[in-house]
């Protein structure tokens, strides 16, 4: 510029000064057209991120198109539609035919007197569509037009994809806030239980997570009898929420019949209403149910792959196993009953795993071991008390991690005295004369825990083992020294055990003498005879105490009896 | 338990009840003599003893061997099905004698 206008200066025609004149208009209006398209941008920038109200923030981007490019008409065919700014009517033919041609890539073109530009705006790697600039007149469109076109159409494209993410937040956002809504709605409908009668004492308590899961506990008392649930559907939200009250109102209604009187009936029936629903998407829930008859001094119950659960009898924490796997996993499980003696003082305790699988700031779970140990010592305060506790303990161990799933308390507390006296835990003294008390115990545990057909053959074989595995204790665990020989029998479906628990010197089996079958010899005949009267014997050594189990399946023919 | 001594040409004992740890004291000391005189066999009625355990049949062996070991011999007669179940559990009906009642008699 400079040299030119030297030149100006030598020349000193009046000719050269008009040209130069209208150069230098020329290029003032190019500066001052660069400046404003510039500006246009930025007005473009500022309202896509100042609006995201979807189609009008694109209309809008429309206007300032046709504005800046200096168009009398702008059409552009978005995913919402087509969105037209300016007026089309004199390039209605213009437009029809630039929108035939479009194949993705820029083009230009005319009809008439109408001018048309195809500029393709990339909403994805696979989603282009044409946005249209019409300009009346036969005003052409030039190289400079295309480049600020093709930033138009990116912009145009940016203003899409962020109405669309703005629109999915919002969804998102609102789908979330009604799934809390509806899972605490579902889960307002778990009652605290009424009617239970005198005898029993029960604590039921759920918190639902931040978002609330799939827990739930029903209990009810028909025609005398306490029936209760327990359960958890798999996951969060509003499907684990719609399923929940889909599987509590099918444990309420099973639990309403009174044509079903026996509990793998009306987990029968509770499968046979939720597992079409929960196959058809694909979740599960577990459940445990129980029925009680004040009195009875039995509890009946029917678990379907639910844990934590245990009956807590005097010292032991006998843990209640699933008899079948969650409901919605296979189709048509039978399912299995496990019959327990329950006792005065005694509590059967079912939790959900929020309460297990609650994390500290250490990401250190709860645990069934604290669980299990908070009970046992507390036992004695009662079901209240202590699933209060239980639930303090659980808030404690959290400290300030928020609960990622629902965590739910059942406790039933067994206060009645029955007569005549019956249970089935037994405590002895280690000597000769006190393994005695072992028969007529176990006449009354059978009579209550095993069906009449079966009581008489597993009573010879039931009361030699125990009383075998007893005289070992006092012979061996405490050497004659005496002791404490603490006994609990209970059924798991048809599998009856009996533990036998003392706090004596640890069994030594490789060393201990073993009797061999026909050899003429005096000592060691007693657990090998126990090993052939039952189905199972097991050793545990457990910190400073002793634990025999022994197993019989009056339903397995090994011709013991 | 009840534990009596018949009058028979042999040494007879007969036990009733519950034959287990807490009566071998008894059991001993009332076998004891007829063990120390060794001139017999030692008749041993289980009829009706309703509970037997391996304490007990512990004792019923080392009866077995000072018999044995003095050319007699312990002869069980008659046994109750608590008995019978603990000795074939333990296959010692194999190495046992065993009669029933009337053949002792005959044998007598």
């Amino acid at each position: 510029m400079s040299s030119q206008l030297a030149l100006v200066e030598v020349g000193s025609l009046p000719e050269e000064n008009l040209r130069l004149r209208d150069e230098s208009n020329q290029l003032t209006g190019a500066i001052a057209d660069a400046y404003d398209a510039i500006l246009g941008l930025c007005d473009l920038a500022q309202i896509h991120v100042g609006s995201l109200q979807s189609r009008a923030s694109t209309s809008r981007v429309m206007q300032e198109v046709c504005r800046l490019l200096r168009c009398d008409a702008a059409v552009f065919v978005g995913p919402e539609g087509t969105i037209v700014a300016g007026d089309t009517g004199e390039s209605s033919a213009a437009l029809g035919l630039a929108l035939s041609t479009f194949d993705g890539t820029r083009r230009t073109g005319w009809h008439d007197h109408v001018m048309w530009a195809l500029e393709p705006v990339h909403l994805a790697a696979d989603s282009v569509v044409p946005l249209v600039l019409l300009r009346n007149g036969g005003r052409p469109f030039t190289s400079g037009d295309a480049k600020l076109s093709e930033a138009v159409a990116a912009t145009l494209a940016g203003t899409v994809a962020l109405v669309r993410l703005h629109r999915q937040a919002i969804e998102h956002a609102v789908v979330e806030r009604d799934h809390a809504v509806a899972s605490q709605f579902a889960q307002s409908v778990l009652s605290a239980p009424v009617g239970v009668p005198a005898g029993l004492e029960v604590f039921a308590r759920c918190l639902p997570a931040r978002q609330a899961g799939g827990d739930f506990y029903a209990v009810t008392m028909h025609e005398g009898e306490m029936r209760f649930a327990v359960g958890d559907v798999a996951g969060k939200g509003l499907p684990a929420a719609l399923l929940m009250a889909r599987v509590l109102s099918a444990c309420r209604t099973a639990f309403e019949r009174s044509d079903l009187i026996d509990i793998t009936a009306m987990m029968e029936a509770i499968d046979q209403t939720v597992y079409p629903q929960m196959s058809e998407v694909g979740l599960f829930s577990t459940l445990l149910i129980g029925a009680h008859r004040p009195g009875s001094g039995v509890v009946r119950i029917c678990n379907a792959g639910h844990s934590p659960a245990m009956v807590i009898a005097g010292h032991m924490a006998i843990p209640i196993p699933p008899g079948m796997p969650p409901l919605g996993v296979l189709e048509g499980c039978r399912p299995e009953e496990q019959v327990l003696a329950v006792g005065p003082g005694d509590l059967l305790l079912i939790g959900s795993d929020g309460i297990t699988d609650q994390t500290n700031d250490g990401g250190e779970l709860l645990g069934g071991d604290r669980l299990q140990a908070t009970v046992l010592t507390n036992r004695g305060l009662g079901a209240a008390a202590v699933g209060e506790l239980i639930m303090a303990n659980v808030a404690a161990h959290a400290g300030t991690v928020p609960s990622s799933d629902d965590q739910t308390l059942l406790i039933v507390g067994f206060l009645e005295n029955f007569a005549p006296q019956m249970n089935d835990q037994l405590q002895i003294a280690a000597d000769y004369e006190s393994v005695r008390e072992i028969g007529p115990w176990l006449d009354q545990v059978l009579i209550l825990l095993v069906r009449e057909a079966d009581r008489a053959a597993m009573k010879i074989r039931l009361e030699l083992a125990v009383h075998e595995v007893c005289i070992n204790i006092v012979d061996h665990a405490y050497d004659g020294q005496g002791g404490w020989i603490l006994l609990s029998a209970s059924r798991i479906g048809s599998q009856f055990h009996v533990q036998v628990t003392d706090f004596g010197q640890a069994y030594d089996a490789e060393n201990a003498p073993r009797a061999t079958p026909g050899v003429v010899q005096v000592r060691g005949f007693g657990l090998g005879i126990v090993e052939q009267l039952v189905d199972s014997l097991t050793y545990e050594r457990i910190d400073r105490l002793n634990r025999w189990t022994l197993t019989i399946d009056p339903s397995r023919t090994k011709g013991k009896s | 338990m009840e534990i009596s001594l018949p009058t028979t040409p042999f040494a007879a004992v007969v036990i009733e009840g519950r034959f287990d740890a807490h009566e071998v004291e008894q059991f001993r000391s009332v076998i004891e003599p007829l063990l120390l005189e060794g001139s017999h066999d030692l008749s041993l009625d289980l009829t009706n003893v309703n509970f037997i355990d391996s304490t007990a049949l512990a004792e019923l062996i080392r009866a077995m061997h000072r018999l044995r070991a003095n050319a007699h011999d312990l002869v069980i007669v008659g046994t109750s099905a608590s008995v019978r179940v603990i000795l074939e559990l333990t296959r010692l009906d194999l190495a046992l004698t065993i009669r029933s009642a009337p053949e002792v008699a005959v044998a007598s």
